[in-house]
């Protein structure tokens, strides 16, 4: 599984075009490989449906496969990576 | 003090530059030339490049690349414009192609035919050897992401029978003789352990080929890769710049004096 220390990707979900079909949520690969773990938390999901609206949960598991936009029947899912000035330096090796 | 590095878009170049005394060193990525394949991502020594949404942005479904050069981390040595077969890397100095480390000398050149690839258009260089297996059983089925993003189009569905459409069977097929063992299709697939690459051989000619950099490049690109998740594990138990170990000892100055 993909155990970044940090966020890289950004999923933006148009909630007022969202219908809640439950495409995103069955299809993401890492909600697919949590679920067969014993120890399975489903508040620790990428993506859930809560309120009739799919919502981003744990943006740290994502692991940007863009599965979920393509499956959307609405088209009201987005995924970008976040711009890198936006982190702090600290992992750069400093000459 | 660090020097300060920013990217810059322009058409469908990512210019990621450095600023430095003597000029400017830049690392171009040619947008229309890159397939996602990663195998800049298994050669970088620091870690610097991150995997992006491959399956996504080759069906042009976002704007972001499928691949993104960390440019805190990046320390632009080139590597991964000498391992591309597309040419989708390149680095310049001072608006000019360049090279820190040199072929010839401490690294060898890469040897093989040239192919045409019908995706992009352009051509690429065939230099590994190797093998590729699909477990059609952990195949989810009917995503397609690796149809879609294989550069050779060597990749293929069964079509279903007119008649019964429902008897289609789910099972990936794949023309071994056109194969580039590139990766695109192992690092976009969203499944576990279905694709398996096992290369066994990098075409090279002799000069510059008993390096130490080489031999460390060619250890990590023979290494059998059954999925990307597995991949990252391994990684992560190496820190950046390699195992303790192979750093060589410093003499100490009680017993030098």
């Amino acid at each position: 599984m993909s155990d970044y220390e940090r966020v890289t990707y950004r999923i933006t979900i148009d909630a007022s075009r969202c219908n809640g079909c439950n495409n995103c949520t069955t299809a993401c690969p890492v909600n697919a490989e949590m679920r067969k773990k014993e120890d399975y938390d489903p508040n620790d999901r990428v993506i859930a449906i809560k309120n009739g609206v799919a919502v981003v949960i744990n943006p740290f598991r994502c692991d940007g496969d863009g599965v979920c936009m393509i499956v959307c029947p609405q088209d009201c899912i987005s995924l970008e990576f976040i711009p890198l000035e936006e982190y702090e330096d600290t992992t750069s090796v400093q000459p | 003090m660090t020097r300060q590095a920013f990217t810059k878009e322009k058409d469908h170049f990512i210019i990621t530059e450095r600023q430095e005394v003597r000029g400017t060193t830049a690392l171009v990525l040619d947008l229309t030339k890159c397939v996602g394949c990663n195998l800049c991502w298994t050669v970088c020594p620091r870690y610097a490049i991150e995997r992006g949404p491959i399956g996504a942005s080759v069906r042009k479904r976002t704007t972001a690349p499928p691949i993104r050069i960390n440019y805190h981390k990046c320390v632009f040595c080139g590597l991964c414009a000498f391992i591309c077969p597309f040419g989708a890397l390149e680095l310049q100095i001072n608006g000019k192609p360049a090279e820190k480390v040199k072929r010839g000398l401490s690294l060898p050149f890469l040897e093989g035919p040239e192919v045409l690839c019908k995706k992009t258009g352009n051509t690429a260089l065939k230099f590994f050897e190797g093998d590729i297996t699909i477990d059609n059983e952990k195949c989810p089925g009917g995503c397609s992401t690796c149809i879609e993003v294989c550069p050779m189009q060597c990749l293929s569905l069964p079509i279903a029978p007119k008649e019964k459409p429902w008897q289609k069977e789910p099972k990936v097929h794949v023309e071994k003789e056109k194969c580039l063992f590139c990766g695109a299709c192992l690092f976009s697939c969203p499944a576990k352990d279905a694709i398996k690459i096992t290369r066994t051989k990098v075409k090279h000619g002799k000069e510059g080929s008993e390096s130490k950099i080489w031999k460390n490049i060619e250890t990590k690109l023979l290494k059998p890769i059954y999925s990307r998740y597995w991949f990252y594990e391994e990684r992560v138990k190496t820190a950046p710049g390699g195992e303790i170990k192979s750093a060589p000892k410093r003499k100490s100055l009680k017993q030098s004096s």
